[in-house]
């Protein structure tokens, strides 16, 4: 296709700005790694508690080799799955009753705003107490995190549909469920994707919480594991892993939501 | 012509938390068939009202209507109310697919009324690729699948600009008369009821009451847009504008 010399001017600028931003962003991640190494290598800060990118790189490298590393990166994304689907399943399902039944929706009002408020960390215990030391505790503490703020999205997501829409469903004497089944929900559709985006935030936080409270396994066990031998290494790599890891998924959840909100 | 709708004493009132609003108050009148009437009124009367109890949205509070044996409404909004995620056709039969009647035979039908009113190229588009006009032709056939009777229009073109409003109430009027359709039509527009309708209904303030009933008597009754032209329209202009009653 013919360009006019503006047009190829004005793509070249953006195609040279995004470059420069993703240098920038190259320089100061390799820029922090190297002053990190030179200060603890030159003790200007203590490398037994801020460790150095080096001693991270052995100690990721042992993790691997060991075959530990695939285990608790294995044993935290299978939590994360759990957590997450049955968050947003039951999210759905209660967001349903709660639009379909507006006098229990009234009714359970300040209890959810009271749980909502409440920091879910205190009923750590109490979980460990009720679900027992294993990998129940940890589902149902992101579930308690992740949960109401997927029934809040999507039943706000519900109570925005066009009354207009509803009106119009009314006059073909549309049945509950029909005006649910053909309206409600599609129209909700894009409230309730992008309410998986914060659903996965929130899993993360729940389950790597769970995981300090109660494990044998998982990156938060790693973390908190080396906290207990005073071995920063092992906190510092638990760390990166976790960066990483949380990343790659909020990738996914976002390359999912654009892919369906484009198919209309 | 036989009467295909009574309205008899019909009261509607309202409760709400600081009162009773009476929006209707003893309103009566009979519809013939194949008769195209409007009902105009200030903002804020029970006109929509009346609409909404005559398809059945809301029960009057008191008196009934009577439809001629056999005979269906139904209802037009004042927004077209297309649902996006739907192609046009999909959006045509969603009447037909609520109503469990989405046969092949009634999808034919649609597809027909779509060809023929001027869609044929929307058929599987999306509504956000229409005009406003066209959209509200969509509405208008969503509401025709159904094969009502009698046809119950909300301010159907309120929410288009007026050259589209001109041509779409034109295009819905000969849509109606192709049809053979009776319709009830609520709107602001005096102009648009005196070259619609074969009687224009006068409502006054709340509680709305039946004022004035008009017999548009035009010398060469033809189209919406033709009838503008005639030398009754200003003088039914000025009669219905008094009696309106309007103070700013």
């Amino acid at each position: 296709m013919l360009m006019s010399k503006e047009q190829k001017k004005f793509l070249f600028h953006k195609r040279m700005e995004n470059i420069i931003v993703l240098f920038i962003q190259l320089s100061l991640i390799i820029g922090f790694l190297f002053i990190w190494e030179y200060c603890s290598q030159k003790k200007i800060i203590n490398p037994f508690i801020f460790s150095s990118p080096s001693r991270i790189w052995d100690t990721i490298s042992s993790l691997v080799n060991s075959g530990d590393l695939f285990l608790h990166v294995f044993t935290t994304l299978y939590e994360i799955l759990i957590a997450f689907i049955l968050g947003i399943s039951l999210g759905f399902f209660i967001a349903i009753l709660l639009y379909e039944f507006p006098l229990f929706a009234r009714v359970i009002d300040p209890f959810l705003t009271m749980l909502n408020s409440l920091p879910k960390v205190a009923l750590g215990p109490i979980i460990i107490i009720w679900a027992g030391a294993n990998i129940k505790s940890i589902i149902v503490m992101a579930l308690l995190i992740n949960l109401i703020v997927s029934i809040v999205n999507i039943y706000n997501g519900f109570l925005n549909t066009d009354s207009n829409k509803i009106k119009l469903m009314k006059t073909f004497h549309a049945s509950k469920l029909q005006i649910l089944k053909n309206l409600v929900i599609p129209s909700s559709k894009n409230m309730i994707i992008s309410s998986l985006k914060l659903n996965i935030s929130m899993t993360l936080i729940g389950i790597i919480m769970g995981e300090f409270l109660v494990s044998k396994k998982g990156i938060g066990y790693l973390i908190i594991y080396g906290t207990q031998v005073f071995n920063l290494n092992i906190v510092m790599s638990g760390i990166i892993i976790l960066v990483i890891l949380s990343f790659l998924i909020y990738e996914i959840v976002h390359i999912i939501e654009k892919k369906i909100v484009r198919e209309k | 012509m036989n009467k295909i709708l009574d309205i008899q004493n019909i009261s509607k009132v309202y409760h709400t938390k600081d009162g009773e609003i009476e929006a209707i108050r003893n309103c009566s009148f009979p519809i013939m068939e194949g008769e195209f009437i409007s009902i105009v009124g200030p903002s804020g009367c029970g006109k929509s009202t009346l609409l909404s109890i005559l398809s059945g949205l809301e029960k009057s509070s008191t008196g009934s209507f009577t439809l001629k044996n056999g005979c269906t409404v139904g209802y037009m909004l004042q927004t077209d109310s297309l649902f996006p995620w739907l192609t046009i056709f999909e959006n045509a039969i969603l009447g037909l697919k609520i109503t469990k009647q989405n046969t092949k035979e009634n999808r034919e039908y649609v597809k027909e009324l779509l060809i023929t009113y001027g869609l044929k190229d929307f058929i599987s588009k999306y509504p956000n690729e229409l005009s406003g006009g066209m959209k509200q032709r969509v509405a208008l056939i969503r509401t025709l699948a159904l094969k009502p009777d009698i046809l119950l229009l909300d301010e159907p073109f309120s929410a288009l600009d007026y050259q589209s409003r001109l041509k779409v109430s034109d295009d819905v009027f000969r849509i109606l008369k192709k049809e053979q359709k009776t319709a009830i039509m609520v709107t602001h527009d005096l102009a648009e009821a005196i070259s619609m309708s074969d009687r224009v209904i006068i409502f006054s303030k709340r509680p709305c009451i039946v004022k004035k009933i008009y017999e548009i008597n035009l010398e060469n009754k033809s189209f919406p847009i033709e009838n503008r032209k005639a030398k009754e329209f200003s003088i039914y202009y000025d009669l219905i504008w008094k009696d309106l009653d309007v103070n700013v």
